[in-house]
């Protein structure tokens, strides 16, 4: 649980990394009525000057997510921050492709669902930890595309679920990509 | 008409739902009712506990006039189990215990005969049992509510029973972190923690133990953890407009970032007059007026919270 000074922008607006840019302006609407003046949310708990300085945080969130550029740039800045070794989450813990053995043959999904089973972590599991639909896992897993929303979520689902496996996220990403698209 | 018959329930199969949230008059004692009959609806064994103690009245909304047994004899010792006081209800797969006449040692139960009361709650026979916690954020509540599988906080949308809830959780959440670390070495980690913040602002409970990890991060550890398993359910109760429904989502944000609390918000209940019309009439709106709006989003709620705490036993065991 990170200091509220230290979430990133998608903490602050509480939506996923891959959210769409509908989201992220709903997710905004509700923030700027959460830390509202007239907020019966915040009553008593969030002062005015907090409240202010959230709706400024708020603001200029919005402004860098709906820039396109503005966005990419932040992205990076965040997948920068992510290859610094995490206490919670060291970079060493996770597993490249067959890295000395440990990892699954390849990064196809029926690879990656044997991995899986042989490591007993259900879709159901994976699931609850990372919100996105079962259906969506399993259509990965048996590489069926047509049924995943888009090729840009579909990389966000990925990268989850790469997290999910311990495996590192973006070899998982690429090569996924590579072979089954 | 009578119950199913009393089978013992292993006891790792067991849901134990705690309706509590700091103000009186939200609508608890209605909501318990209602989920109780609502999952024995759906087929699943239950049992619903008045222990609002002191302010009982779970029997009336399940029109039970005056219940012939209730927790007082169990306190009394009249009883020795609480499986002596299970009443029939009128649905079938559903029982309840009350806390009708109301006493003195009822309503302030001593450390030990809570105690006795909790162990007794959790080997009654059923697959789910509702307890109606009551109002008001002291120990009494807050126990009951810390010792369930599932914690379920019932508010209006209104800023005194918002701000209540709120009340409600730093409660809880004291309570949980002062039963992880040992009270005295608790405050004294703090203490020197705060002292040693230099002017630095302390605004959130993750503030906190930012401030107490390279102090003493064995506490910062153990303090995050319980955080991390406090993860309490929320229904807002008589939703009138869109914002009363959206109000929720705000709850859960507020409580993720300033309480370091993960709320799930599960959804409202909106302000329908069928309600009170049943509450007159001593009927259960589940029984009285099952195709009115207020019935209708009980069904949704009780099966999201289902699925939901059916999802978190099952990442629980693969944990």
């Amino acid at each position: 649980m990170k200091p509220v000074d230290e979430l990133t922008l998608y903490e602050l607006l509480n939506v996923e990394p891959w959210a769409s840019s509908g989201e992220i302006r709903k997710a905004y609407h509700m923030g700027l009525a959460t830390y509202g003046p007239n907020s019966i949310a915040a009553h008593n708990i969030v002062d005015e000057d907090e409240r202010t300085n959230m709706r400024r945080r708020l603001d200029a969130t919005y402004r860098t997510l709906m820039d396109p550029e503005g966005r990419a740039t932040y992205d990076r800045s965040l997948s920068g921050h992510a290859e610094e070794p995490a206490p919670a989450a060291p970079a060493d813990t996770t597993v490249g492709k067959s890295a000395a053995g440990k990892g699954p043959r390849s990064f196809r999904g029926p690879d990656l669902k044997r991995y899986r089973e042989a490591l007993g972590i259900s879709l159901k599991s994976i699931s609850y930890d990372t919100k996105i639909k079962v259906s969506h896992l399993e259509a990965i897993e048996t590489e069926n595309l047509a049924d995943l929303p888009g090729p840009f979520f579909l990389r966000g689902f990925l990268k989850a679920y790469a997290s999910c496996l311990k495996l590192d996220p973006d070899e998982l990403t690429r090569e996924y990509l590579q072979s089954s698209t | 008409m009578a119950g199913p018959e009393a089978q013992p329930t292993p006891q790792d199969m067991k849901s134990i739902w705690a309706i509590g949230g700091g103000k009186g008059g939200t609508g608890k004692s209605f909501m318990t009712a209602s989920l109780g009959i609502q999952l024995a609806q759906l087929g699943r064994r239950t049992i619903i506990v008045d222990a609002d103690l002191g302010a009982a009245n779970l029997h009336t909304c399940l029109g039970v006039k005056s219940p012939k047994v209730t927790l007082a004899d169990f306190l009394s010792r009249t009883v020795s189990s609480l499986e002596d006081l299970l009443l029939d209800t009128s649905v079938e797969g559903l029982q309840f215990i009350s806390a009708a006449r109301d006493s003195f040692e009822l309503a302030n139960p001593a450390f030990q005969q809570k105690q006795r009361m909790i162990n007794h709650i959790k080997r009654l026979p059923a697959e789910f049992i509702i307890v109606d916690i009551g109002g008001g954020s002291g120990f009494n509540a807050v126990d009951f509510f810390l010792c369930a599988t599932t914690g379920i906080m019932l508010a209006n949308p209104e800023p005194t029973s918002v701000e209540n809830t709120y009340r409600f959780l730093k409660s809880a959440i004291l309570r949980k972190l002062y039963r992880v670390a040992d009270g005295r070495q608790l405050k004294e980690t703090i203490r020197e923690a705060l002292a040693q913040a230099d002017g630095q602002e302390i605004k959130t409970i993750q503030d906190l133990i930012h401030q107490v990890r390279p102090y003493n991060g064995v506490v910062a550890e153990r303090l995050e953890e319980a955080l991390r398993d406090f993860r309490p359910f929320l229904i807002l109760n008589q939703a009138r407009r869109k914002d009363d429904v959206d109000l929720g989502r705000s709850i859960e944000d507020i409580a993720r970032k300033y309480l370091g609390v993960e709320v799930r918000y599960v959804g409202a209940v909106p302000y329908d007059e069928k309600v009170h019309y049943a509450v007159k009439q001593f009927k259960p709106l589940l029984i009285e007026y099952p195709s009115s709006q207020a019935a209708a989003s009980i069904e949704a709620i009780t099966r999201t919270l289902l699925g939901m705490t059916e999802s978190r036993a099952v990442a629980a065991q693969e944990s």
